[in-house]
């Protein structure tokens, strides 16, 4: 049984080729169209790593890795945030936040897939 | 001018007052005219004051209908707020339009084309399937087989080469029988002298007498013995005969085998080199086509991975057009909230970098500074 992976953006289009793109490694994905969605698709799910938006509705992406690594059946699981934002100071704030790595869209599949391979084996 | 009116319509009486005053030691007469005078000063005087009132009304009535109707404003600033605020809702909605259907048509895309990309994996994974089984790992049972069935023709030269050191010994045996028959024939001869050596005894015994008749007895036996040899052999010779024509069938029979059996082996080997070649050339296509299917697995593998990059286009394109919206919707609240003197306070300069905090990609930012539109390069990765 392959590892779990949570995709949270509320792009559907984004919310897919990363699906299709870990899918294809072997990754089972679940998705969420935003950091509330996420939370509530936490329970019941044992989830590995998280590849979050940053800008979203409800709730953006630094407040969901807050609230994951408040919890305690996540403060452990890597988070990578994949966003179009690529200020130092947004990257500064996911560090501080928790987050693994900064991934600026447009992703190419094969680092993408490095940059999880490197946090989790499928 | 309306003030004009005015005053002169609330001084005319004043005026005509002192000039009763003035003219109050006039005459009954002559002060019904002044005050006939002064009534009709009066009357022209309100006459003139209400035409005024009616122009003033008219000319405020042309200045409020406009606002009343809501067509058009007297002012350059006016009209283009009114111009922003009918447009800017239009704008909207067409901005809305745009992103919705966008990010639906790319949803969709991306859905079929995740569909695709599977049947593709799938084929992908036959052709690594039939790597395995067409491709090296075929061609090393192919030699195998090939050096198994050269052993196996390798075993029957080694039967032709036994057989043929039999045919030698058989050739020896046809050299010894040629040997017996000469000592046949040696026998043969001895017997021959050994009887006509029986006969002169027997002669001389006879001319002996009595004397000699034991000795003719001798003579004789020996003379029955040297025929009893030369027919031995006689039969010795005939035996030999007959083992020498046996030998010489078995050897011809033998010969024929042994050329029958090389001649075989030949064709197997021809046989085999034919089949193992075929085999190899077949492989050898098999090889080249996996080869070129794992080619093109590879370029179909990479055509995905740009596609998936471009795919992304649609949040890039959504997130701009969302800006655009949120601006426009602050502007429109602006011109409906505002008063002039709000607008008068308005710094523009804050509101642009307010628009500026708002952004999240970097060509956002080149644009906005009024630099190239360059592209984010694909997959900034940073660990942390």
């Amino acid at each position: 049984m392959g590892k779990t992976v949570l995709i949270v953006d509320d792009s559907a289009s984004i919310r897919q080729v990363v699906s299709m793109t870990l899918n294809g490694a072997g990754y089972d994905t679940i998705q969420a169209c935003d950091g509330k969605d996420a939370l509530s698709k936490l329970n019941g799910n044992r989830i590995h790593l998280v590849i979050s938006d940053v800008n979203m509705p409800n709730m953006d992406g630094i407040t969901l890795l807050k609230e994951l690594k408040a919890r305690p059946d996540t403060r452990f699981t890597p988070v990578i945030m994949l966003t179009t934002e690529s200020e130092s100071a947004k990257k500064e704030e996911g560090r501080a936040a928790g987050a693994k790595a900064w991934v600026v869209k447009p992703f190419v599949p094969q680092q993408l897939l490095a940059a999880v391979g490197k946090l989790i084996m499928p | 001018m309306l003030l004009k009116r005015m005053t002169l319509t609330a001084l005319l009486p004043v005026f005509v007052m002192t000039l009763i005053l003035a003219f109050s030691d006039m005459t009954t007469t002559t002060l019904i005219l002044v005050s006939f005078a002064g009534a009709l000063t009066a009357l022209m005087a309100a006459w003139w004051a209400q035409q005024g009132l009616t122009q003033q009304l008219a000319l405020a009535k042309t200045h409020l209908e406009p606002d009343i109707a809501g067509t058009a404003e007297p002012t350059s600033e006016g009209r283009l707020r009114q111009l922003l605020q009918k447009s800017a809702p239009i704008w909207l909605g067409h901005i809305g339009y745009a992103d919705t259907h966008l990010t639906d048509a790319v949803t969709g895309l991306s859905g079929l084309f995740d569909q695709l990309a599977d049947r593709l994996n799938h084929a992908a994974s036959l052709t690594a399937v039939q790597k395995g089984s067409g491709g090296r790992e075929v061609v090393e049972v192919i030699k195998q087989s090939g050096a198994e069935l050269s052993a196996a023709v390798e075993a029957l030269r080694d039967t032709q080469q036994g057989r043929k050191e039999m045919l030698v010994q058989m050739r020896n045996l046809e050299t010894y029988t040629s040997e017996l028959s000469k000592m046949a024939a040696d026998v043969v001869s001895i017997a021959n002298k050994t009887n006509l050596l029986a006969l002169n005894a027997a002669i001389e015994a006879a001319r002996a007498g009595d004397s000699g008749r034991g000795f003719s007895v001798v003579a004789d036996e020996v003379r029955s013995l040297s025929i009893r040899s030369q027919e031995i052999a006689t039969s010795m010779t005939g035996k030999v005969q007959t083992v020498n024509s046996a030998i010489e069938a078995a050897l011809t029979a033998a010969q024929d085998a042994a050329e029958r059996e090389e001649r075989q082996i030949a064709s197997t080997e021809r046989c085999i080199d034919e089949v193992i070649n075929q085999f190899t050339d077949i492989v050898g296509q098999l090889e080249h086509q996996s080869q070129q299917l794992r080619d093109d697995t590879s370029a179909v593998g990479d055509a995905i991975a740009g596609v998936i990059v471009e795919l992304q286009f649609q949040d890039r394109v959504s997130q701009v057009l969302q800006n655009i919206r949120s601006n426009l919707e602050e502007l429109l609240s602006m011109m409906e909230d505002f008063s002039e003197s709000q607008f008068a306070s308005l710094d523009v300069n804050q509101w642009l970098e307010q628009m500026k905090q708002r952004y999240t990609m970097i060509e956002q930012h080149h644009i906005h500074g009024g630099g190239p539109q360059r592209q984010q390069q694909s997959s900034d990765i940073t660990f942390f």
